[in-house]
């Protein structure tokens, strides 16, 4: 067949052309790393990078999201700790009232101990999560979850009724996490309820009894079996508390635990996800690198070629 | 005789007078494209009749034709259409894939991303500045909506574009091969082929193809008419049909070929585009029909679909200021009108309407999973509040009911089935209450209105948004499998991707097709210089002997003369 000498060299040139694209295109996948620069380099692999990126930004999201709750719950622990110390120390002082041998004043001093654990206890319960929001806020009220609606009887002799209440709404929020965690606990069900010896869930409010503790020692009138009673009646409402606040403190140390494994596991899905997005679109350096090496070796070869072909012409023989 | 010596030597060196020529020539145009080589056609002198028999005259001139192959031609041209139109098509294909790009520049990472702010709204519902980059990362989808609908916007201009030019060029070719048609037509009659004329003609031809595909028919006058693909005709004998640009009747952002069948009335008649079967022209119009407008409505789609979703859901929460939810986006059917409604991070609506509790008094170990909104709302909520769900044995089963706490208590109940969600569409609001963990017959639940001071606080909303992520809500072309928001935009490139693919290797085998035949045609047409230096050679030594003759007819001559001396 004959060869047109002008398609000849057009053709070497293309072919010189399509060589050195060759050569371009690995070495842009070389110093990119990557195999996948648009999804036409294969859209398979494209699709399975775009779902594992989104699978990576999810995990920090719920990782954001179990920061948010361990922040909360280590403050809730805290201060159901310090409640608990709060009422270890109520509980000492009550005991301590039940001895006969004290006076009306003594009595008196005791209580207004006792209101000024009280008092710590309502400012313990309303303690702000640090973002807005408190702790024991249940749904998610804006504005301190318990509010005591009379003056405190710390005004000895004959304090007037006081009272806490929730204002909030029963319940807790949760986290966006894919395995939920609580932002807030339910105030109500643990600081004004308690079980009873029966297991039973009844309202028990630590305000009220300690109030009604506050009351009586403060009331002179009230001595012999009638403080006694009073000892009586505050230590059980104490110890129920206490049992129920103990329990709550165990929870949220669980919740805490959990969270440890709920971040272990985000972390693992992290990383099948970050090994999933470069299995998909990161390229194989040791393929790439050799593979690099042949196309610059045909590329030479296709330069050599051309050299020595462009001498072969019979004009070179006649003269 | 001694004349006839002299005749034969003198014809002897035209004739390689005339091959060294046409040598030189084919030597001159070995890169000039579209030129086919030439030679001349020799033949013998009819021999003179004498009493003792015929003598040879000598040579003589016939012609000189040019190495062309009209099959090869006409295959060369087919093929330079379909890898034209290939070419062309990709070329655009390219460009549109960079509009929708993977990754975290991509519309589906900044959607999620969009969502993943709600995670932030819901840790800390009260914290404005969370609110804020939620609205600010809405903002940054819209924008790259916006941006990808305008560089759509300006490829179907660009697509226009090329067409008038290429359009234009299909003109300007069809009145210069009118114009060969005429020159050639009048040397017709001649006996001898114009070839380079011929040669310019089928230049032109081949270069029409690359912008329209066309079919050829020679007349008896040797005048070439040029039919499109689909058999309108362009250029017959010496005149040519004009072609011009035109909006899309239907939708005037595309745009059509048309023929202009009066040029004094400005009449035309669009050309359908069954008639434009290859060339640049083709490309960009199934660019154009196709690729173009698939992805807008894929982007259409997505965007509409995801924003009026995000819309829905927010309308079914409540502000801190007990207002239910504004619109998010709006503009939501036009991605390169869409924008951010709301700016002032108060109006999120992060709060859901309803809270669930239950009651202390359970002995199961249900607990309220959350309640989601799922109709139109009115405020306060329509129907008494707080209900109670109630769950009961009935025969072997856990059934519930749910019912206001104020009564009446319905005599049916519905079963409940693990895992699923209890309906309470009949409600005002409507809504659905997942539940976590079993609950014991007897137990029941409390559904209530959110209270003014909850509001601020409460991130219910926030998770609904957020459920976004995993529910499957965008369907491609009224499709009825919805993917999620990542998953649909991973659909939109994938499909992207295949058909730039798909484009790569049909130009990359229409490119190898035009190549061969190219090469064939060449084998016939093309000069081969090795060749013509070899011709040189024999042609430059049969002017030699020729020349020859003429010196020993001079020494014969001499030698007759001597002779009377």
């Amino acid at each position: 067949m004959r060869i047109a000498t002008a398609f000849r060299y057009e053709q070497s040139i293309s072919n010189l052309q399509q060589r050195q694209q060759d050569l371009s295109t690995a070495q842009m996948q070389l110093t990119s790393g990557k195999r996948v620069n648009a999804a036409s380099d294969d859209p398979t692999a494209a699709a399975r990078a775009e779902r594992a990126l989104a699978s990576i930004a999810r995990t920090d999201a719920d990782q954001r999201a179990v920061d948010a709750s361990k922040n909360a719950m280590t403050i809730a622990e805290s201060v159901l700790g310090d409640a608990v110390d709060l009422l270890q120390s109520a509980r000492e002082t009550i005991v301590a009232a039940g001895n006969g041998a004290y006076s009306a004043s003594d009595r008196q001093a005791l209580a207004a101990k006792l209101s000024e654990i009280r008092k710590q206890l309502l400012s313990v319960a309303n303690r702000p999560d640090g973002g807005g929001g408190y702790v024991f806020g249940g749904q998610g009220i804006s504005q301190a979850p318990f509010v005591e609606s009379a003056a405190a009887p710390s005004t000895p002799p004959a304090p007037p009724a006081s009272t806490v209440t929730f204002q909030g709404q029963p319940g807790q929020i949760e986290t966006a996490s894919t395995e939920k965690v609580n932002l807030t606990l339910d105030g109500e069900r643990i600081w004004l309820h308690a079980r009873d010896a029966t297991g039973k869930l009844v309202d028990v409010n630590v305000f009220d009894a300690l109030a009604t503790a506050i009351k009586n020692l403060n009331d002179p009138a009230v001595t012999g079996t009638a403080a006694q009673a009073t000892v009586t009646q505050g230590l059980g409402d104490l110890d129920q508390i206490l049992g129920n606040m103990l329990s709550a403190r165990a929870e949220v140390g669980e919740m805490l635990n959990r969270m440890d494994g709920i971040e272990s596991r985000l972390a693992d899905s992290k990383l099948a996800a970050q090994t999933e997005k470069s299995n998909a679109e990161d390229l194989d350096m040791v393929e790439a690198i050799s593979q690099f090496q042949n196309k610059q070796t045909g590329y030479e070869a296709a330069l050599q070629s051309y050299a020595s072909i462009q001498k072969m012409s019979l004009f070179q023989y006649i003269s | 005789m001694g004349s006839g010596i002299y005749s034969l030597g003198t014809r002897a060196m035209f004739a390689s007078q005339a091959m060294l020529d046409t040598t030189a020539h084919n030597i001159s145009n070995v890169n000039t494209p579209g030129y086919s080589r030439q030679q001349v056609e020799l033949a013998t002198e009819s021999g003179m009749y004498t009493g003792a028999g015929f003598f040879g005259r000598g040579v003589r001139i016939a012609t000189v034709t040019r190495s062309t192959n009209e099959f090869l031609i006409k295959e060369a041209n087919v093929n330079t259409a379909s890898s034209a139109a290939d070419q062309t098509r990709l070329g655009k294909l390219e460009q549109l894939e960079k509009i929708l790009p993977t990754g975290e520049n991509g519309l589906g990472y900044a959607a999620t991303q969009f969502l993943n702010t709600f995670v932030d709204v819901s840790n800390q519902p009260q914290d404005m500045s969370a609110r804020q980059v939620a609205l600010s990362r809405a903002q940054e989808w819209a924008n790259r909506v916006n941006t990808a609908a305008k560089q759509l916007d300006q490829q179907q201009a660009g697509v226009i574009m090329d067409m008038q030019t290429s359009v234009s060029q299909v003109n300007s070719l069809t009145q210069k091969i009118a114009g060969l048609n005429q020159q050639i037509a009048v040397y017709n009659g001649s006996g001898h082929t114009a070839n380079d004329l011929l040669d310019q003609r089928d230049n032109l031809i081949k270069d029409l193809n690359k912008l329209v595909q066309v079919n050829t028919v020679e007349a008896d006058d040797g005048s070439l008419s040029v039919f499109m693909g689909g058999g309108q005709v362009l250029v017959l004998s010496n005149n040519a049909q004009t072609l011009r640009v035109e909006r899309d009747a239907a939708d005037p952002t595309k745009g059509r070929v048309a023929l202009v069948t009066n040029a004094a009335l400005n009449e035309t008649r669009v050309l359908a585009s069954s008639q434009i079967t290859g060339g640049a022209l083709n490309g960009l119009l199934r660019f154009q029909d196709e690729d173009l407008s698939n992805t807008r409505a894929e982007l259409n789609q997505f965007v509409a679909q995801f924003a009026n979703k995000v819309n829905e859901i927010h309308s079914y929460g409540m502000t801190p200021d007990g207002a239910y939810g504004d619109p998010i986006f709006s503009n939501t059917g036009s991605p390169s009108a869409l924008s951010v409604n709301l700016s002032n991070p108060k109006d999120l609506a992060a709060a859901s309407p309803l809270i669930a509790y239950a009651s202390t008094a359970n002995t199961g170990t249900a607990s309220v999973g959350g309640v989601s909104m799922t109709g139109t709302l009115s405020v306060p909520p329509g129907s008494a509040m707080p209900l109670t769900v109630e769950f009961l044995t009935v025969g072997a089963g856990l059934e519930y009911k749910i019912y206001p706490s104020s009564g009446p208590v319905p005599a049916t109940s519905t079963p409940w089935v693990p895992g699923t969600a209890l309906d309470g569409s009949s409600f005002d609001p409507p809504f659905s209450l997942n539940i976590n963990g079993a609950p014991a017959p007897g137990d029941t639940l409390t559904i209530q209105a959110i209270t003014g001071a909850n509001l601020a606080g409460n991130n219910g909303n926030a998770l609904a948004m957020l459920a976004l992520r995993d529910e499957s809500f965008v369907s491609f072309n009224g499709g009825l499998d919805s993917a999620t928001v990542t998953d649909a935009y991973a659909q939109m490139i994938g499909s992207l991707g295949v058909k730039v693919q798909d484009g790569r290797i049909a130009a990359s085998i229409s490119k190898t097709l035009e190549d061969s035949s190219n090469q064939t045609l060449s084998s016939t047409a093309g000069v081969n210089l090795d060749e013509e230096a070899s011709r040189l050679i024999q042609f430059q030594q049969s002017y030699q002997a020729a020349a020859k003759v003429l010196q020993v007819a001079q020494t014969v001559f001499d030698t007759l003369l001597n002779i009377t001396r």
